[in-house]
């Protein structure tokens, strides 16, 4: 413990050598709006669906501490939903930011872009809510004249690409019906052990975006996107849209929220995030996620799995009957595991994300995933 | 320039006793060095305690975390990417550490972009580049080389992919931005993973 304590206070000073003109650089500007990695789609909502201010495991009655002061837990639960649905009111959505992951989404999932204004979109699901918006980046464009932060002046103080109030809620899926299209579309490859049906909720899949659905009233009580290849980096604001208890399922005994952090997923990681302030506090852990190889031809958008046979995976590669993503060459097994799992003529074995994949060595087909968690 | 770093870095471990103050510094050099990132300091409180205590557990004693003492800059990285509870977590992963030397090198430009304001997406993908999952030793690297016809490829959780040959007695890994760093040492094989050191950052294109 000393010795990593040290570690880390040499190290800093390490780092502030290692970049001099840092201590010069900034302008003390927020981060909050500035990412430069930020997914398409998504955004606004008003964070009234069910569920929306607690994750599952809290709204399964918790434990411990919570379960023993019930007035307390409840009287924070309420000041959270108060502070999220603030955060929902202030969030940007994420389109407005710009940045290179955007740019990577709108590829993607069939944005059509010309002289910095979203005209069109092809996709369906969470993300249609851009359709037809008229959010404009270039202030000099001739055609923004009268606009305001690129929305009509009755909508710019909306802050949500521009839709009318009205729109907002269904738009966003929030407090939405499922779209029909989506009812039966399961999440692709790992994603439906990830994140299983159960009493409280079903999960469906469309356009990139897992759905939570409550049981008792069909209405989406939360949606985020399965893959977007960036990161959150520390010290934003983890997308308010997206403020669901989302922690992959094997993982939620190591990351429960609790009286002063959240843990959410997004983007390959497992983010800290400050209750208080909605801010990510760190990253707690990588996983590789969808599986897709990050701008390699991984399928993004439709690529229900099925993709995995091509160069990059696709958005839920790893899932039986599935092809492992390209880049699993090397036996990688965890040390208590190489015992009983280790490669044969007949049989490879590869790990990701807490599962250990039999992999057929011949075609790469996955044959079965055996839990490596404890 | 390094020599001047590695002078401060070792007059605070001599001065181990100075703990207290080398925190504070490290709170106040983090956001000073992050500059415009005016709420990086609120992001940078990482420590082990955002592992809760079942991932700890699940982690074990001996973690990477533990293990990269000795990486300063590589730490120092981890440390301002807010990354360093990833390597005290369950894991496993395996980490390529560049060396000290390593990052020593690092072209100015992207050391800039990396530690310019609304760069700290960058550093945290750059380090992500630089793990790939499971405990993958080098000689599990070296078999997997002379299975594949001569290179080995490895998935990292930066969603690239990198590409492992023999260069003689060593392995060498390149990237798709045509970097290419050599494994170094020997495995450090830890409670959660296993650390391997190179000898050049990859840069993630």
């Amino acid at each position: 413990m000393t010795k990593w304590t040290l570690a880390v206070g040499v190290a800093t000073l390490a780092l502030t050598s290692l970049a001099p003109s840092m201590a010069m650089a900034g302008p003390g500007g927020g981060h909050g709006g500035g990412g430069e990695k930020r997914g398409g789609g998504g955004g606004g909502g008003d964070g009234g669906g069910p569920g929306n201010g607690g994750g599952e495991k809290q709204g399964g009655g918790g434990g411990g501490e919570r379960m023993a002061r019930p007035d307390m837990r409840f009287e924070q639960q309420a000041r959270r939903q108060e502070f999220r649905q603030e955060r929902r009111a202030q969030y940007r959505p994420e389109h407005q930011r710009g940045g290179e992951r955007f740019a990577r989404n709108e590829q993607r999932q069939g944005f059509v872009r010309e002289h910095g204004r979203n005209i069109a979109y092809a996709g369906a699901g969470a993300g249609a809510a851009y359709a037809g918006t008229r959010y404009v980046e270039h202030r000099n464009d001739q055609r923004d004249r009268g606009l305001i932060n690129g929305c009509p002046p009755g909508l710019a103080a909306k802050d949500n690409g521009c839709m009318p109030p009205g729109q907002v809620r269904s738009a966003w899926g929030y407090g939405a019906p499922l779209r029909s299209q989506y009812a039966d579309a399961y999440l692709p490859g790992q994603y439906r052990a990830w994140y299983p049906d159960n009493d409280r909720y079903y999960y469906r899949y469309g356009d990139g975006y897992a759905y939570r659905v409550g049981r008792s009233d069909n209405l989406v009580s939360g949606l985020f996107p399965l893959s977007g290849n960036g990161y959150y980096a520390p010290g934003e604001l983890y997308p308010a849209a997206y403020d669901i208890y989302n922690i992959p399922q094997p993982y939620q005994s190591y990351y429960p929220d609790n009286g002063a952090y959240d843990y959410r997923y997004g983007d390959g990681a497992i983010y800290q995030v400050s209750q208080s302030s909605g801010l990510v506090e760190s990253i707690v852990a990588l996983l590789m996620g969808g599986g897709y190889g990050g701008g390699l031809g991984g399928g993004f958008g439709g690529g229900l799995g099925a993709l995995g046979g091509g160069y990059g995976g696709g958005l839920g590669a790893f899932g039986i009957g599935q092809a492992l993503p390209a880049g699993y060459d090397v036996y990688n097994v965890p040390d208590p595991y190489r015992d009983r799992y280790y490669d044969t003529a007949d049989e490879n074995y590869r790990y990701a994300d807490g599962n250990i994949y039999r992999v057929d060595p011949k075609t790469q087909v996955i044959q079965a995933i055996i839990s490596a968690l404890t | 320039m390094s020599a001047v770093q590695h002078g401060a870095v070792v007059s605070v471990v001599q001065h181990g006793a100075v703990v207290t103050r080398g925190l504070l510094m490290a709170g106040a050099a983090i956001a000073l060095a992050l500059g415009g990132c005016s709420k990086g300091s609120d992001g940078n409180n990482a420590s082990a305690s955002a592992q809760p205590k079942a991932a700890v557990k699940a982690a074990g004693g001996e973690t990477i975390a533990k293990g990269l003492g000795g990486d300063q800059r590589f730490v120092a990285a981890v440390k301002a990417a807010g990354m360093e509870p990833v390597f005290a977590g369950p894991g496993p992963y395996t980490v390529l550490v560049p060396t000290d030397a390593a990052f020593a090198k690092l072209a100015p430009t992207v050391r800039d972009a990396l530690m310019a304001p609304g760069g700290k997406a960058k550093l945290v993908r750059l380090i992500s580049h630089h793990v790939v999952p499971g405990t993958m030793l080098t000689a599990d690297i070296a078999k997997a080389i002379d299975a594949h016809g001569g290179k080995a490829r490895l998935a990292t959780m930066a969603g690239g992919t990198l590409t492992a040959t023999r260069s003689g007695a060593q392995i060498v890994l390149s990237d798709a931005g045509g970097t290419t760093a050599a494994i170094v040492g020997s495995d450090d094989k830890r409670s959660n993973g296993v650390i391997d050191h190179i000898d050049t950052v990859l840069v993630p294109k």
